[in-house]
């Protein structure tokens, strides 16, 4: 990786974190979700300021192109962010229909009282 | 009977059979004291239990876990306007006796009065412990202040914490709160206090992989958003 490849990575992971932080201190995040996003973030800054991280990952899976590698480890990082995502819709998705049938017959009960 | 109006909040998903127990134990202790139990959407038979005993109650139609659980307790303690309310979990693990001198420290003028192991003992080597002193130190570095039982779920609060519990969003019944209050000025206070093992349920956080997650959310929660 360049030099100025480098700089560049170091910078964006650096105010991703303060995004994120800011984010959540304005309460538009769960701590829960919050958590999985400032590890995230904080991966980003460790494998830029240390990028022989993902030579040696990239080297142990046996990818000859560094950024071929880098593409396949984060693609898999989004599509487990995505899957996680998918099951809390569908809790939330659940929960929702649950509550909205449970206030109906609740006031049906109310009416007829 | 103090002037201050508490209400205990009992937390209850799934404890047929230790919720009798744990009301018995406020009526005896804390006669004339109000308390709810929130039944977290429970799937055995507590909220039949509940019903026939005429204990007062909410049930939850889903279960939303034990922050949404405590949280509605607390919007509850706020439109009926109690002056203090305390978590109490309905699992035997907590004593009603010592309520009352927790009450007094908010008399005393603080806002978040922790019913706390250690004040004056030690904590042993477990696992658990050794988890709750990374906590104790971190909120240490963090705040200044020295709690020494974070994870303690008996917590009172006065009215302004009812209140911020109540409506604002991540303030979940655990240390990384207390930490964030702290650090907006939040006084608070430890009461000395025993607790029981629990008499029935297991832990929220039993198995190495849930605990591990438990201190990491907590540690970043405590480091970076308090």
């Amino acid at each position: 990786m360049g030099l100025r490849l480098q700089f560049f990575m170091i910078a964006i992971s650096v105010l991703v974190f303060l995004a994120i932080v800011h984010f959540i201190r304005k309460s538009r995040l769960t701590t829960q979700m919050a958590v999985i996003w400032i590890l995230w973030a904080l991966g980003l800054v460790i494998i830029s300021i240390f990028p022989q991280i993902i030579y040696s990952l990239v080297k142990l899976l046996g990818i000859t192109t560094t950024m071929n590698g880098l593409f396949i480890i984060m693609i898999f990082i989004v599509y487990c962010l995505v899957f996680f995502l998918y099951l809390k819709v569908s809790i939330l998705e659940t929960k929702l229909n649950a509550l909205v049938q449970e206030q109906a017959i609740r006031s049906k009960e109310d009416t007829e009282r | 009977m103090s002037e201050v109006r508490t209400l205990i909040i009992i937390p209850a998903y799934n404890e047929q059979d230790s919720i009798e127990k744990t009301v018995a134990d406020i009526e005896q202790n804390l006669p004339g004291f109000d308390y709810l139990i929130v039944n977290d959407g429970s799937t055995d038979r507590t909220g039949e239990l509940l019903d026939e005993r005429g204990y007062s109650h909410i049930d939850l139609p889903v279960n939303l876990g034990l922050s949404g659980a405590v949280q509605g307790g607390y919007k509850y303690a706020y439109q009926m306007g109690y002056d203090c309310a305390v978590q109490f979990d309905g699992d035997g693990q907590h004593q009603a006796r010592y309520i009352m001198d927790m009450v007094k420290e908010i008399e005393n003028g603080y806002d978040i009065v922790i019913g706390s192991r250690f004040v004056n003992k030690k904590k042993d080597h477990s696992l658990r412990m050794i988890g709750a002193r990374i906590l104790t130190v971190l909120i240490r570095l963090r705040t200044g202040t020295r709690v020494a039982d974070p994870t303690s779920g008996m917590r009172l609060l006065n009215r302004k914490m009812i209140h911020d519990y109540a409506y604002n969003m991540n303030r979940q019944p655990e240390p990384d709160t207390l930490a964030y209050q702290l650090r907006r000025g939040a006084k608070i206070k430890e009461v000395q206090v025993e607790m029981n093992e629990r008499t029935a349920g297991v832990s929220l956080y039993k198995g190495l992989w849930p605990a591990a997650k438990y201190m990491i959310s907590m540690i970043i929660s405590i480091i970076f958003l308090s």
